[in-house]
């Protein structure tokens, strides 16, 4: 997938792909003013190039998307240590820190809350969740 | 699971504990299990596998209840327990596994 993104320069873009992390990409080689593309979340790497049209005053930015893999078994090993959010079907949802998970998405958490109907239930120093129980794993935005 | 095949193995303790790896040091403790169906358990872990089948030792079952009155809709929560000396619980019906919980 390939995505061109004309850009006045010194602009900010912000350009959606899809879901995992987020990735700056900061582009100067070809740039006098640094053109920062901010992309949320990455489904793969990118490759970009930046041009600058010094008459029109524009930078050219592509991106070139190329496909990983193994992209959930890595989004699994990036997310070991932080603050997550993990719901299960039946609609319970445990927050906590990751402590590690297996592909089967058995997940051990630790200083776990448990939160039923948006109410903090119960609190638990370490949880073990069966994977095949689990719906989805987030990562927690905390605000510094 | 497909995301399973994907995986690779980890070779024996070097690196990342497995969740499983982390029951077994509870292992011949007491523990608290969530199951399926508003069950709990609080017994002595004697053995363990990987579905989570498990044998558990001295355990008391809490099964909840809810009761609607049909006339107020109060919600009437009702929990009944039992002992059991020795128990083989189905991995399947696991939701978490957890030390007992303290109370306050």
């Amino acid at each position: 997938m390939s995505v061109l993104i004309k850009v006045q320069a010194g602009q900010i873009i912000t350009t959606l792909f899809s879901v995992f992390n987020s990735l700056s990409l900061r582009f100067w080689t070809f740039c006098p003013h640094p053109v920062s593309v901010h992309c949320t979340p990455v489904i793969g790497q990118y490759a970009g190039q930046a041009k600058y049209n010094r008459l029109e005053n524009v930078c050219r930015i592509t991106l070139t998307m190329s496909l990983r893999k193994q992209t959930p078994s890595d989004f699994l090993k990036q997310i070991i240590g932080r603050p997550v959010v993990v719901k299960l079907n039946s609609g319970v949802d445990y927050r906590g820190v990751l402590a590690c998970l297996d592909g089967y998405m058995n997940i051990a958490i630790e200083q776990t809350e448990e939160y039923v109907n948006g109410q903090l239930k119960n609190k638990y120093g370490d949880a073990f969740l069966r994977g095949n129980n689990v719906l989805y794993i987030s990562t927690q935005k905390r605000k510094a | 699971g497909a995301m399973a095949d994907e995986v690779e193995q980890q070779p024996t303790t070097n690196t990342v504990e497995e969740p499983l790896d982390l029951i077994r040091l509870s292992l011949d403790e007491r523990i608290y299990v969530k199951m399926r169906n508003d069950r709990e358990l609080r017994g002595r872990l004697h053995a363990y596998d990987q579905h989570l089948n498990m044998i558990l030792g001295d355990v008391e079952e809490t099964v909840t209840t809810v009761e609607i009155d049909e006339e107020t809709y109060e919600e009437l929560y009702k929990s009944t327990k039992r002992n059991i000396p020795m128990l083989f619980v189905r991995g399947d019906g696991v939701v978490l596994v957890a030390p007992p919980l303290r109370v306050g």
